[in-house]
């Protein structure tokens, strides 16, 4: 009752990040500067309470509803301080005058908890989850890790299945994600630098490294980029991505993503660096060359001839996937004597009645594509087959039955389609479709002289990006002997005694 | 702006005038062209208006251009191709005046087999003009075969083709099949045009023959200085074909036990080299025959090494004899080098072809030949004890 009727001075806490408001030694202070901030926030808990009964000392207990573990706090931090310290002995006047003390070093049994001073990391740390106890008297804030929000468990990651593997996937909460990656390097060299950035949504973020391998640049290079960022809110690696990258006006991908703790693993042995970003399941990887997204993980688990020839297979249908179309429409408008006679003929017997020039029927039919692809991915999936039967029908019977394309256009899209889905990462093949846009428009201009030209266009510009500082054609481009080993063929794991050279790693061998 | 940015604007925009979507004709707007049959006829217009130009070209050429027509075709219909006659000056001039009743763009580009009428092989100035249009022409086919008719090509029409629907498929079908064993050379355009220039208008050009509704080929003929000289004798054919080391395949009937053999020729290398150069050139004719017995008699058995070695032996005898007669007609009966010698020495003893080269047909007449012939039999087939 008596602090009920009691005055307080006025609040003139304004909470930014970047200040330090140092905590009150009176509790109730502290208590009106929190409530004020959290103003309007219902899934706040306040607590107040008094530990050694209705005279004893003022506790207050910050949490988020939902966000922190409530059984932990009920069991490990309410119950010993409102009742063990009143049913157990010493009692709690003979402890009274050290209650702090003994609150820090054997009043609480939980695992994790740490003092901070100023208001503000208070609420920081309230906000991502912990719970902040403050003591009436004391001018320090005791932090108790009880992070526990609803999780997605570990599940198959959805992009990058393989058959020979682990299938543990990458969640949303960072915390089991470098457990996950941890767990494959148990090395104290692995570093896991933690981070907070968006002014206003503090994402966490981690940077992940081999310290004795690691190329210094790079990791200098990203704090470098990081420090420029200024934005309120990092909901998803994607955005930290284009601040980071080098060229963002480029289809092609300069950071290379991925659900797979392996696979994160494995980049980190290279050398390479990993950054987590929390509330996302794509882990970034960098630096990144083109090579290395024509590489699945199945092909380091497999035997390495069969990886070579799915590698193979791969790089094979990176080129179909961009040339298919171009190809096609230079042949069949510019220079059908390229092909063999029966083909160029069964061609113009298949094209006779088609009322649009190659160019024109390629376009229809890859946006026709285009369209059944990007409904296929926002329909629900029950849904999601009906939309390859109607555009099996669409495309497959009816365009050509009304004579609107030939069928060997509807061969030449498919082939490219399959081809793209082959090409392991999503990203780079949704800069090869792009980039078959372009080399279509070139050959419909000017046939194979124009797919040469765009050609040589798109190979100067690849030639021109850099993934932080590395070439992102190497090995290729600059070339490197050493490198080939794991990028055209997988050579067997006991020829690979070198980390790849262009990713700059300072410890390069990784076989004794 | 930077001038180098500006440059390169305009750099990148003057690619638009070079060439583009102007050039670009649909495939099914085109007419394949996959024979073509060039022969020489009178000039139709003989009015004063044309005086000027037949004193020039006082024969016309007449080309029959064979082209499927691709809806027939995939459509499993017979007759489905078409042959169109133009008459012009030369081919480039036939073609315009195609044109004129003609609804598609003729294309070169797939072009099979060029069938040269007699006539034209008599007449070097259209014979000229002919291997001319297929040097410069951009579109044409450079792997097509070339071949002459005897008489002329009117009598092509009569031919009926089978197994293909289309005439010059059928054309080229036949002249794989001869070529195949040994009865006839296989001339790509490309060959003969660098043949041709290398050896002055001299070159040797397979023929097709016509009888009734079949087309039959195992003749060749001569050409000096772009016109016709002679067929040449079919006897010497297969030892030609060794000697320009075109021999792919065929069989050499070796007689043996009062019966014939037939062994299969497989490979055969031949290696031409100056043996000595002191009074008249002694050249070295190495040849390699590696074959497999093909036939023979049921009742009778091959088996020991003595036999196989009698039978190598007979067949070198009968190859070494083919041999030299040949170079007998070519040496003495002709006189002309058509052997590719005078090539051989330009390209290795430069010093030596030097001093003969205006008058190099005197030298090829003197010289001695030695010969180095090997065959070996290599399987003898399957037959029981």
């Amino acid at each position: 009752m008596r602090f009920r009727n009691r005055s307080y001075e006025k609040v003139t806490f304004e909470y930014k990040t970047e200040n330090k408001t140092p905590i009150k030694k009176v509790i109730h202070e502290n208590i009106a500067i929190i409530k004020n901030v959290f103003k309007d926030c219902d899934d706040m808990v306040f607590r107040e309470f008094k530990v050694g009964g209705p005279e004893g000392t003022s506790m207050f207990l910050v949490y988020i509803d939902g966000m922190a573990d409530k059984l932990l706090i009920d069991n490990f931090v309410m119950t010993p301080l409102m009742i063990t310290t009143r049913i157990s002995k010493p009692d709690f006047n003979e402890i009274k005058s050290k209650l702090i003390e003994i609150t820090k070093d054997s009043g609480l049994p939980v695992g994790d908890f740490k003092e901070f001073e100023s208001l503000e990391e208070t609420i920081d740390f309230v906000l991502s989850g912990e719970t902040a106890l403050l003591i009436d008297g004391y001018d320090k804030v005791l932090i108790v890790a009880t992070k526990a929000w609803p999780a997605r468990s570990i599940a198959e990651p959805a992009t990058e299945t393989v058959i020979r593997g682990s299938r543990d996937g990458l969640t949303e909460t960072l915390r089991m994600n470098t457990a996950l990656i941890r767990r494959r390097i148990r090395d104290p060299a692995f570093k896991v630098k933690q981070e907070t950035i968006g002014t206003r949504s503090k994402t966490d973020m981690a940077i992940l490294y081999l310290e004795d391998v690691v190329d210094k640049k790079i990791l200098d290079e990203l704090y470098k980029r990081l420090k420029d960022i200024n934005i309120d809110a990092i909901l998803d690696s994607g955005y930290l991505e284009q601040f980071v990258e080098e060229n963002n006006y480029t289809p092609f991908p300069q950071i290379q993503t991925t659900e797979r703790a392996d696979v994160v693993a494995a980049a980190i042995y290279e050398g390479r660096v990993g950054i987590i970003v929390d509330n996302s399941p794509f882990v970034m990887l960098i630096p990144t060359t083109l090579a290395a997204f024509f590489q699945s993980p199945e092909d380091y688990y497999s035997r390495s001839i069969l990886s070579t020839f799915i590698r193979g297979i791969r790089f094979v249908a990176g080129i179909i996937s961009v040339l298919a179309p171009a190809m096609y429409i230079s042949v069949t408008s510019f220079d059908p004597g390229i092909i063999p006679s029966k083909l160029a003929l069964s061609i113009a017997a298949a094209r006779e009645g088609v009322p649009f020039p190659a160019f024109i029927e390629a376009i229809i039919m890859e946006l026709t594509f285009e369209l059944l692809r990007e409904a296929g991915v926002r329909l629900p999936r029950a849904i999601g087959a009906t939309i390859g039967i109607v555009g099996g029908l669409v495309i497959g019977q009816a365009a050509v039955s009304a004579s609107i394309v030939s069928p060997i256009m509807v061969i030449v899209v498919a082939i490219t389609a399959i081809a793209a889905f082959a090409i392991p990462n999503y990203e780079l093949a949704g800069a090869f479709r792009l980039t078959r846009f372009l080399l279509i428009l070139a050959s419909a201009v000017y046939g194979l002289y124009g797919v040469v030209l765009a050609g040589i266009g798109v190979l100067i510009h690849l030639a021109n990006i850099k993934s932080f500082n590395v070439p992102y054609l190497s090995p290729l481009s600059p070339f490197s002997n050493l490198d080939m080993k794991d990028t055209f063929y997988r050579a067997p794991w006991s020829k690979m005694v070198n980390r790849p050279k262009h990713y700059g790693p300072e410890d390069q061998k990784r076989q004794k | 702006m930077g001038l180098k940015k500006l440059l390169a604007i305009l750099l990148f925009f003057s690619i638009f005038f070079i060439t583009g979507c102007w050039d670009k004709t649909e495939i099914d707007d085109r007419a394949f062209v996959l024979g073509l049959a060039v022969d020489e006829t009178d000039k139709t217009n003989q009015g004063p208006a044309e005086e000027k130009m037949n004193k020039l070209a006082p024969k016309d050429i007449e080309a029959t251009f064979f082209m499927p027509i691709p809806s027939k075709l995939v459509g499993g219909q017979v007759d489905a191709f078409s042959s169109e006659k133009a008459k012009g000056i030369n081919i480039t001039d036939a073609i315009d005046n195609l044109r004129l009743n003609f609804n598609r763009d003729i294309f070169l580009g797939q072009i099979k087999i060029i069938l040269i009428g007699e006539k034209v092989l008599k007449d070097p100035e259209n014979f000229k003009k002919l291997l001319d249009f297929i040097e410069r022409d951009p579109d044409m086919g450079r792997g097509a075969l070339i071949c002459a008719i005897k008489d002329g090509t009117d009598k092509l029409a009569n031919i009926k083709p089978k197994f293909e629907k289309v005439f010059a498929s059928y054309m080229k079908g036949i002249f794989d099949n001869a070529s195949m064993i040994s009865a006839q050379l296989s001339l790509p355009v490309n060959e003969l045009l660098g043949e041709i220039r290398e050896n002055k208008g001299s070159a040797v050009i397979p023929v097709i023959s016509i009888e009734k509704d079949k087309a039959k080929c195992d003749d060749v003929v001569l050409v000096k200085n772009y016109k016709f000289l002679t067929y040449l004798d079919k006897q010497y054919l297969r030892p030609f074909s060794i000697m320009t080391n075109k021999l792919r395949d065929g069989d050499v009937q070796i007689p043996f036990n009062n019966k014939i053999v037939s062994v299969k020729i497989t490979s055969c290398q031949t290696k031409l080299s100056l043996a000595d150069t002191t009074n008249n050139p002694r050249y070295k004719i190495g040849v390699k025959l590696e074959g497999d017995i093909d036939n023979y008699s049921f009742d009778q058995d091959i088996f020991t090494k003595d036999e196989i070695k009698q039978i190598s032996e007979k067949g070198k005898a009968l190859i070494e004899k083919e041999m030299m007669d040949m170079i007998y007609y070519f040496q003495n009966a002709l006189g002309e080098d058509y052997l590719m010698v005078g090539d051989y020495t330009k390209k290795y003893h430069y010093k030596f072809y030097e001093s003969y080269s205006n008058k190099w047909n005197e030298e090829f007449k003197k010289a001695k030949f030695d010969m180095n012939i090997q065959l070996f039999i290599r399987r003898i087939g399957g037959t029981k004890k």
